[in-house]
């Protein structure tokens, strides 16, 4: 996708910024040691520039991630067409702990795209562009 | 009419690779009954990659269940393409979009798959009564604004996309700048609902 369309329908710093402090859910992605990426719904709770998602892991695969280690948060949502919007950050995780099954990791956000649909309703735009052509 | 999946790097009929060169199977349980009932019925999914730098990386898309394995419309020239060119090994995170009807989440690993995948499963209009080539008014698709196929088990609302979104992402599957994904799905696993309500089947 033009890198024109993508900042067209990029959020802008604030309204980003509310969107991931207001995501209490995001996909938290990973990749495992044979190499297999992974991903999961979590809970989430952004603080500053930093994510810190929770989940439970059925695979067994989490445990190989440790601090440093990259992941990737994906939040949207949106239940009509130009109401949705959604942020990819991807990061690396600065703490990590284990407790009751559950998963708890600290994200620093390295880097953050996102889209806005509703820049996409008018129909005299320039068409249609998937936000994730990144 | 068919139009190329993603292989054309690897050339046809070639396996893609595995960009860490392992051999390691993926995580979950092969696919049931249920996986794929859910597969068809939710349309809502998170595509992860891996990147050049190995980490992962992930897009939300309308993902469809056909025959047996899934499928994505994306440009042809964008980053997903060239991760999946780099390594094939992929995650879907199939999230119903009405959490509150259906809290379950299914994580399905796969591989993309090379041959061709049919445009006709992208255009046509399902159970709707609107005649034409039209994208039904109910069948929609917010990621990558591409329709959907309804099938009698979907139980989730779909978002409806604009009839204008519609026929630009049909031409551009015709004029190839656009072009289908398709993942043939190894394993799967519900996870636990991140909010504590365990009803993972």
């Amino acid at each position: 996708m033009p890198a024109e369309r993508r900042r067209r329908i990029a959020m802008g710093a604030e309204q980003l910024s509310a969107f991931l402090d207001g995501s209490a859910e995001m996909v938290v992605a990973y990749v495992d040691t044979a190499g297999w990426p992974v991903g999961t719904l979590a809970g989430a709770d952004r603080h500053g520039e930093e994510i810190t998602v929770e989940f439970a892991d059925p695979t067994g695969t989490a445990a190989g991630v440790g601090v440093g280690d990259a992941v990737c948060c994906v939040a949207e949502e949106g239940t009509r067409y130009d109401e949705i919007r959604g942020a990819i950050v991807r990061g690396e995780v600065t703490a990590a702990a284990t407790a009751d099954g559950r998963h708890r990791w600290t994200v620093r956000e390295r880097h953050t795209s996102s889209f806005d649909f509703a820049a996409l309703a008018d129909p005299e735009s320039s068409g249609p562009v998937s936000p994730r052509e990144t | 009419m068919t139009v190329p999946t993603e292989n054309a790097a690897a050339g046809p009929g070639a396996e893609l690779p595995d960009r860490r060169g392992h051999d390691g199977q993926p995580p979950g349980d092969p696919l049931t009954g249920e996986h794929r009932r859910f597969l068809a019925e939710h349309t809502r999914g998170f595509l992860i990659t891996t990147g050049a730098d190995g980490g992962p990386i992930g897009y939300p898309m309308t993902v469809r269940w056909c025959d047996g394995t899934l499928e994505f419309n994306t440009y042809r020239r964008s980053a997903k393409v060239t991760h999946l060119r780099r390594d094939g090994r992929v995650c879907v995170v199939m999230v119903p979009r009405d959490r509150a009807a259906d809290r379950r989440v299914l994580s399905v690993w796969g591989r993309v798959q090379p041959g061709e995948g049919s445009i006709e499963h992208w255009m046509r209009d399902g159970e709707d009564p609107t005649p034409g080539p039209s994208t039904p008014p109910h069948v929609a698709t917010p990621h990558g604004a591409t329709p959907h196929v309804v099938t009698s088990h979907v139980v989730t609302p779909h978002v409806v996309t604009p009839p204008h979104v519609v026929s630009r992402v049909r031409e551009r599957l015709l004029d190839g700048r656009r072009i289908i994904i398709r993942v043939t799905p190894l394993t799967a696993l519900f996870t636990p609902d991140p909010q504590g309500a365990d009803d993972a089947g």
